[in-house]
């Protein structure tokens, strides 16, 4: 039993830390952040180049062959640094199309890990989120797709999408070529990339069904328990810079005459970031783990989140209190990290989806 | 990052719980349940009958007589004991044990550790003073040299396990004009010794503790431990077998599961939102503080210091007790704070009640370093905060 990188996971961590810093210094952030100028289709050609976009994919298909928690190790850099690429959901479609036994997903993973063409999924929507009214899941009827997938991160920049569908009323898992959709750029907290794609009578055989029946249902479970696992470690690697600048700013900002890091509130302010920050970062890597052991049981998953979206009100609280204004400068990186951390906490499954996934986990069904 | 359970320290536990659940242990663990886990004549028993089946020294060298096997086997020994309510004698076992063994004279270590493995010695801890708790070092009780004995005077409350215990490790200042820090020896004090007095000192939670006087009592020389006035280190740096014995989490799991079953058997309201809402986060809870556990328990099994992962894991853990306690009580009502022995009262399989818990939780706050003196060490060790 070891709570520490690999020489693989240090080697992957350290070379995506200094690529990332010198690709992305603050100055770009803030123009993606900002909308002024999102992440480029160069930017994501390179970020494939790196093979991060296809880590997972198993070697024979030009995948980087890794495993989760190698994987997950990259991820978690990408929430560090602050990036907002479509790393998590990139990896997750290349888990699922290794995986899918229908249609063409060979050639699809392929081309995902060739970085000729990219890949998103979507995230979970099982929690009844308020959608507008006109808005329904995808469904192919007599060959014709209709409905919205709401959300969907990096959709303004993927060629396909992976999503559960209703094809002739039979559960089925599918992807979704984007250029016969119709998408809707939409911004979020926290301002990286998401459109609504709304199919609007688009002839069927514009999607590849990768899988049916039972088949279908096991990769929609897989792909939210991946896209919740792999988004918790890319927040940790957030919280965990959140954690570095809040240390080093009460080191450095002195106030009635002494750095405000030897008030006992704010060190102890400071060691809960702390306790939020390591116990997310292992619940996730822990759950991502027990899943890759054995692919039914994802309810520590469930449990990891439930804990980190507390956790994310936390350190989002505290991270701004001990920075006072400077945290809310937006020439300063900390809202950065902060919004990301709190749209997380609301992505893809709230409170109320853990809670009823987490006592599913518990299994209290009566014994009588 | 390698989060598998070792396949031996597993089967060790299981075959560990077959055995206190056996037959024969029955009557024993019966005894212990009934004298509510705090020592006293059924928990020595216990404790020779372990030490006589060779359980307390499997973590421990082979050269001191134990089973030389990893650490997390003294973590799997304690998460057993803990699950099923049962008395572990954690002093003796993880503190003067393994501090004998690293500076113990040849002796102490021919008179005590054997000893101990068998279960047959018990010791208590005399640290703490009316005037020095959380500043330890504070600590006034003297030792005066006076030829080959020394003689000491002073006092010491919260000596927990004296009236059952036959040793007193006991704190003293050899040196009250060094630094408070550069002053402090450690000492074995027979309990027996003339001039020792122990009174009773009844705490909350239902236990007792207690008081000891200190009046001209006399030990040899050679009941020194280590080296004179180095007593602050010792106090200090003996913790790793302490970081890993502690398994705060097997006694909430306990706790957890029962509830768990009560809502299988009488079935979980599914408009009661509160209910399943906390229930939810209290197994979120949990699965973290046992990952945490595990952390520390391999760090140290692996042979590092978790210098504030431990402290962020009693943190934590002790604080979610106090809360999770309360709000079992709340899921079970009025009837779980009816005392033992009362009509209704709510005992799980280990003769145990919510309210006597609730009673006991708050010790964990304070006891072992308060959790505001923790968070300290999290700010300067975790994060490297300037004191």
């Amino acid at each position: 039993m070891r709570y520490s990188d690999s020489e693989t996971q240090q080697l992957l961590r350290s070379t995506t830390r200094s690529y990332l810093a010198a690709e992305f210094p603050p100055e770009r952030l803030y123009e993606i952040e900002s909308g002024e100028s999102p992440l480029s289709s160069d930017e994501l050609q390179k970020l494939a180049g790196m093979g991060w976009l296809g880590l997972i994919g198993p070697e024979p298909a030009g995948g980087g062959g890794l495993g989760l928690l190698d994987a997950a190790v990259v991820i978690e850099e990408f929430g560090y640094a602050a990036v907002p690429a479509p790393v998590a959901f990139s990896n997750v479609a290349a888990d699922l199309l290794a995986r899918a036994k229908l249609g063409d997903s060979a050639r699809h993973l392929g081309n995902l890990t060739g970085g000729r063409q990219t890949y998103t999924v979507s995230e979970s929507t099982r929690a009844s989120d308020a959608e507008p009214a006109s808005y329904s899941s995808p469904t192919a009827v007599a060959g014709r797709l209709h409905g919205t997938l709401p959300r969907v991160p990096f959709a303004t920049t993927a060629d396909w999408v992976l999503a559960p569908l209703t094809l002739d009323g039979q559960p089925a898992f599918a992807a979704f070529a984007l250029d016969g959709a119709r998408i809707d750029e939409t911004h979020l907290l926290d301002r990286a990339s998401y459109a609504d794609i709304h199919l609007e009578d688009v002839r069927l055989d514009r999607a590849t069904i990768l899988a049916t029946g039972d088949d279908a249902l096991e990769l929609h479970d897989r792909c939210d328990a991946l896209v919740t696992a792999l988004s918790l470690i890319e927040t940790a690697g957030m919280m965990q810079r959140t954690l570095e600048l809040t240390g080093q700013y009460i080191t450095d900002r002195v106030q009635f005459g002494q750095p405000i890091a030897k008030f006992q509130a704010a060190r102890h302010r400071a060691a809960d970031l702390l306790m939020q920050t390591e116990t997310t970062r292992w619940a996730a890597f822990h759950a991502l783990w027990r899943f890759e052991q054995d692919p039914t049981d994802s309810d520590e998953i469930w449990l990891a989140k439930h804990w980190a979206v507390r956790a994310a009100d936390r350190v989002f609280q505290v991270s701004h209190l001990l920075h006072g204004g400077v945290g809310v400068d937006i020439e300063y990186p900390l809202h950065l990290y902060t919004q990301a951390i709190a749209a997380f906490a609301v992505r893809g499954g709230g409170m109320s989806e853990m809670v009823e996934r987490t006592l599913e986990g518990l299994d209290l069904t009566p014994r009588r | 990052m390698d989060f598998t359970y070792p396949a031996d320290v597993a089967e060790f536990r299981a075959e560990f719980g077959r055995y206190l659940d056996s037959e024969e242990m029955a009557e024993l663990v019966r005894q212990n349940h009934a004298e509510d886990g705090w020592g006293g004549v059924a928990a020595k028993a216990l404790w020779r009958k372990l030490g006589a089946d060779g359980y307390f020294g499997t973590g421990w060298p082979e050269e001191y007589g134990g089973g030389g096997k990893s650490l997390l086997y003294l973590h799997g020994f304690n998460y057993e004991m803990g699950y099923r309510r049962l008395p572990v004698p954690v002093v003796t076992l993880n503190t003067v044990g393994p501090t004998l063994m690293r500076i113990g004279s040849e002796e102490q270590k021919q008179a005590y550790l054997r000893k101990i493995l068998l279960g047959e010695i018990e010791f208590s801890i005399g640290y703490t003073e009316p005037e020095a708790g959380t500043d330890l070092a504070a600590l006034q009780t003297s030792a005066v040299r006076d030829g080959d004995d020394y003689v000491i005077n002073g006092q010491k409350v919260f000596t927990s396990g004296a009236h059952h215990a036959d040793y007193v490790w006991l704190a003293v200042r050899t040196d009250k004009d060094a630094p408070k820090h550069k002053g402090i020896s450690i000492l074995i004090v027979p309990i027996d010794a003339d001039g020792l007095e122990i009174r009773p000192l009844t705490i909350m939670g239902g236990g007792r503790s207690n008081i000891t006087y200190y009046s001209d009592v006399r030990v040899p020389v050679s009941a020194l431990v280590g080296e004179e006035n180095r007593g602050w280190q010792y106090i200090t740096t003996q913790l790793d077998f302490e970081r890993v014995a502690i398994s705060p989490i097997a006694q909430l799991e306990r706790v957890f599961d029962w509830l768990c079953e009560r809502f299988r058997e009488d079935g979980l309201p599914s408009t009661d939102a509160w209910t399943r809402a906390t229930l939810a986060r209290m197994a979120a809870d949990i699965n973290v503080l046992k990952v945490m556990e595990l952390k520390v328990a391999s760090m140290v099994a692996n042979g590092e210091v978790p210098v504030y992962e431990a402290s962020l894991l009693k943190v934590l853990s002790n604080e979610f007790r106090v809360t999770f306690i309360g709000e079992v009580l709340q899921m079970r009502g009025a009837a779980g704070l009816v005392q033992k022995g009362f009509p209704g009262a709510a005992l799980d399989r280990s003769e145990d009640t919510l309210e006597k818990q609730l009673r006991e939780s708050p010790i964990t706050l304070f006891g072992g370093g308060s959790n505001d003196v923790q968070r300290d060490i999290i700010a300067t060790h975790g994060l490297g905060l300037p004191r």
